[in-house]
């Protein structure tokens, strides 16, 4: 019957496949407009680590990671590191964030932010393939297009800014794993701040 | 942000320093932009070393919600920070039943209303005059935006008799109204790749009732919070089925809360803890048309993983010892086949495959047909004929006494003989093909029940895939051999050892005969187990004669005799009236669904098991097991009725019973614990060991 549980074992094997953003799966393709106007694929940064984020700018979680200069930090440690930073915005129209390529830009003047890439997805089809629930939602993906991380970006899921204090930055753990060649632990949180404001 | 939290705790300090007992204000309120936040004692006063509860009630602004303690897809769970005396013991909170909250696509566990969140306490053994707690929490409102939240509030309350106060008591028990109610059922909660199912013990009289029910899982991973939960009521009691995202972790627990709605219109909700499963293979239970607990269809995979997985099963049958010798003597065929082109030897390969392939497609033809025709078959149905059954008693015996070298029945590109299999070159190589997968089928039941479970529940497109993947597999070896003549080089060499090898291997096709024998007798009698026999030791005569003669009055005999036995045999069964019932030990009763139904129904454990005559494993693990003395005094002292299908026999309702079980063949050994509760399924290996520790740890 040894062989029986191999060949058990190697059903259950293969039954464990799923297409939407799964750990050391390929992570979803996609291409959105940028608030500079140009088209941008997540496919031409294959060779490149890339980071997901997505952001509503008028919700107190992301405020709380942009207000404390936090958000803005992790942007420009990883992307001098070599990593593309897309910021994905997609709340729909009317709702709360929702806003265009001109005000996007003015935003990430005013914040000081340093993303890669400011990205609209007004209609929500790349947040809903990615399962983006709430603002922030983090990813790390690896220079092959492997999703490595998904989640909270820390382990403090609060408004205050006094929480950012002695809290565990997930992505920059998951980061530095990722460049030492250690595994990820966690890979995958649970993620916390305003629901993403998808067309109701 | 924080509203007269300065001024109450200034009043509450001096009401406790003043020591009035009865002018305690067990409470402190706070507000915040969207809501209100209010601590509140049960007790005026509490005694050290006591227990006591607090409440905190958060009431936010209309159409405004807070979140449960898994607030689903996005929300916060309130976060309560403590600061007490040593020796203070506060308990994680305690939450109201929630209610979906849907927002777009994404749905959130929360309330609408105010909700009081119950903590238990126990005051320190000795202290001063009062208690001082000091609670800073934060929460989250959303309507469809979120904000963030927060108070400090804080209570001093006073030692002495531990009487409760009388304000409070109507907020605490509507409080504790909305808390889910202990749960007393066994649960189980199934992780299956994009599903998840939730089993809940109830008995079908308290399941019957259920007119709606909801699952609200703490951890994340069980379910798409957005998705719909479908419930059924089974006899096992009530089942749950949801959609999960198949990447997600398995969660850690199976903790949560159950909502049901009765058909009275009252709502109740109940604690789960569910034992936990993450499995691939078939889950444990979903509701069976016909009332018993059944198996929900196997999971489904895609077509080329199951033709993956069919074509390596089929490459393991090469290994089967039935299979093992016929496929030997295609070895030797190439072994011997220095002398012959590459080209033939590739043309050969392709035969024998073919020769696989068709046989396969036959047996799926015949599988359909019969489908078709309404008769309900599984794997092995072919044992069920007797003629069947007959004829490969005589393959077996003839090709046992052809490798013993009785007569000289060659393979492949030796001389010539009288088999088809010796025709040599392509002709020979399809029939071996033919022969291999005409012997295979006996054996490989109990090997491939998983991939022919899957093939037979599958459109046609699917089975065929499957039973041609697993034909192919079959012919793996030989067609890798054919096409590399390397390979074929690393072969021993030929030689005397071969006649040698070819007797030994004759012996597996003895003991295949005289099983195959005993399935016989077991579908007939002993009167058509003796026109079998007559008429095999005639055809192995009428075989000897034409081998050893070039007259043709003599092949003519030969001729003549072997037909006279191949008729008799063939009618053997039909002459003496078909089947006999097959015998079942005086304390076993014969399965029949209704009875089996019945009987599961009522208080008294039942064991029901379905075996075979010609199944090899059934009867090994009936020796070993469930016939000895002591698994029957077992059965006896636990007060187990054994109920025995017996499918040497096609019956419709033993295959259908397999069928809810996710099997296509036998054995299958359930235990039911009695009271209409789900059976458990044993291993398909038995040991007494096994038996008894099922037995107890079920009953």
């Amino acid at each position: 019957m040894t062989l029986h549980k191999i060949l058990t074992a190697f059903i259950a094997y293969i039954c464990l496949t799923a297409s939407g953003p799964v750990n050391g799966k390929v992570a979803p393709d996609f291409t959105l407009p940028s608030s500079t106007g140009a088209m941008v694929s997540l496919k031409a940064f294959r060779g490149t680590p890339v980071i997901l984020e997505w952001s509503n700018h008028d919700c107190p979680f992301v405020r709380k990671h942009y207000g404390a200069g936090n958000m803005q930090r992790l942007q420009r440690q990883l992307t001098e590191a070599g990593a593309v930073w897309l910021t994905i915005i997609s709340s729909a129209p009317g709702q709360q964030g929702h806003v265009d390529a001109e005000e996007a830009e003015r935003l990430t003047h005013e914040r000081g932010a340093y993303p890669s890439h400011v990205l609209l997805d007004p209609d929500g089809t790349v947040g809903t393939a990615y399962r983006a629930r709430t603002t922030p939602h983090m990813y790390l993906i690896d220079e092959n297009g492997v999703l490595l991380y998904q989640g909270a970006i820390d382990d403090k899921p609060s408004a205050r800014r006094e929480s950012l204090d002695g809290a565990t930055n997930y992505v920059l753990a998951a980061w530095d794993a990722y460049q030492s060649g250690e595994a990820i632990d966690p890979a995958q949180t649970k993620p916390y701040g305003c629901t993403v404001k998808y067309a109701q | 942000m924080v509203f007269g939290v300065g001024m109450r705790v200034v009043l509450a300090l001096v009401w406790a320093a003043l020591g009035a007992v009865g002018a305690f204000a067990g409470e402190d309120s706070a507000a915040d932009t969207h809501s209100t936040v209010r601590l509140i004692s049960e007790q005026s006063s509490i005694r050290p070393g006591q227990k006591f509860w607090l409440g905190v009630e958060i009431t936010p602004r209309e159409n405004w919600h807070s979140y449960w303690k898994n607030p689903g897809d996005s929300g916060i769970a309130p976060f309560l920070f403590w600061e007490a005396p040593d020796g203070t013991q506060l308990a994680d909170p305690l939450f109201a039943v929630p209610e979906p909250l849907p927002a777009g696509p994404l749905t959130n566990y929360g309330y609408k209303g105010p909700t009081v969140l119950l903590i238990e306490g126990r005051a320190p053994a000795t202290g001063g005059p009062s208690l001082p707690l000091k609670l800073d929490m934060e929460w989250l409102v959303c309507e469809v935006e979120c904000i963030p939240q927060d108070a400090s509030l804080s209570l001093d309350i006073p030692y002495g008799d531990g009487a409760k106060d009388p304000s409070y008591r109507e907020t605490f028990s509507a409080a504790r109204a909305q808390l889910p109610e202990l749960g007393y059922w066994e649960a189980d909660l199934n992780i299956i790749g994009p599903a998840a199912q939730l089993i809940v013990y109830m008995s079908q009289r308290e399941a019957e009732d259920v007119s709606d029910a909801y699952f609200f899982p703490e951890q994340d991973g069980v379910t798409l919070y957005s998705s719909e939960q479908r419930f059924m009521v089974t006899p096992a009691g009530l089942v749950i089925d949801m959609e999960r995202f198949d990447g997600d972790e398995v969660p850690e627990n199976g903790l949560g809360v159950l909502s049901v709605a009765f058909t009275g219109g009252t709502t109740q909700s109940f604690e789960v803890d569910a034992n936990i499963t993450a499995t691939a293979s078939l889950p444990s239970v979903t509701s069976g048309a016909s009332g018993l607990p059944a198996l929900q269809n196997p999971p489904s995979f895609p077509l080329w993983q199951a033709a993956l997985f069919a074509l390596v099963g089929g490459i393991l049958l090469n290994l089967m010892p039935c299979v093992f010798p016929v496929l030997s003597l295609k070895a030797f065929s190439i072994v011997s086949a220095s002398g012959r082109s590459a080209g033939a030897l590739r043309l050969e390969g392709w035969a024998y495959t073919f020769g696989i392939l068709v046989s396969f497609a036959a047996v799926v033809a015949t599988l359909f047909a019969l489908r078709a025709g309404g008769a309900v078959v599984g794997w092995g149905f072919q044992l069920q004929e007797p003629i069947f059954v007959g004829v490969m008693v005589a393959l077996m015996l003839l090709i046992g006494l052809s490798l013993s070298g009785l007569f000289n029945i060659s393979f492949g590109a030796e001389s010539a003989g009288q088999s088809l299999t010796s025709a040599g070159g392509t002709k020979g190589a399809f029939f071996t093909g033919v022969l291999a997968t005409l012997v295979a089928t006996p054996c490989t039941a109990p090997l491939m029940a998983p991939a022919i479970g899957f093939a037979l529940t599958q459109s046609a497109l699917v089975s065929v895939v499957v039973f041609l993947a697993l034909g192919l597999g079959l012919a793996m070896p030989f067609l890798i051999l054919s096409h590399l003549p390397s390979a074929a080089a690393a072969l021993p060499r030929p030689g005397p050892w071969m006649e040698r090898f070819k007797q030994f291997l004759a012996f597996p096709m003895y003991l295949t005969a005289a099983w195959l024998l005993s399935v016989y007798v077991s579908l007939t009698d002993s009167q058509a187990q003796m026109i079998l026999l007559f008429s095999l030791t005639g055809l192995v005569f009428a075989i000897w004669l034409w081998t050893g003669t070039a007259r043709a009055s003599v092949k003519g005999l030969s001729a003549a005799v072997s037909a006279l036995c191949l008729y008799v045999l063939l009618g053997a069964p039909g002459l003496l009236g078909g089947s006999s019932t097959a015998n079942t030990a005086s304390e076993e009763i014969p399965f029949e669904r209704a009875t089996l139904d019945q009987m599961v129904a009522e208080d008294a454990p039942v064991f029901a098991y379905f075996t075979a005559d010609w199944c090899i494993t059934c009867k090994a693990n009936e020796k070993v097991a469930l016939h000895r003395a002591e698994i029957q005094a077992l059965f006896q002292s636990a007060n187990i009725r054994v109920v025995k299908g017996d499918w040497t026999n096609r019956n419709d309702d033993i295959a259908q019973l397999l069928s809810d079980y996710g099997r296509a063949g036998v054995p299958l050994y359930l235990l039911f614990p009695g009271g209409g509760a789900k059976a458990v399924v044993l291993p398909q290996i038995l040991t007494p060991g096994i038996v008894r520790e099922y037995v107890e740890s079920t009953l």
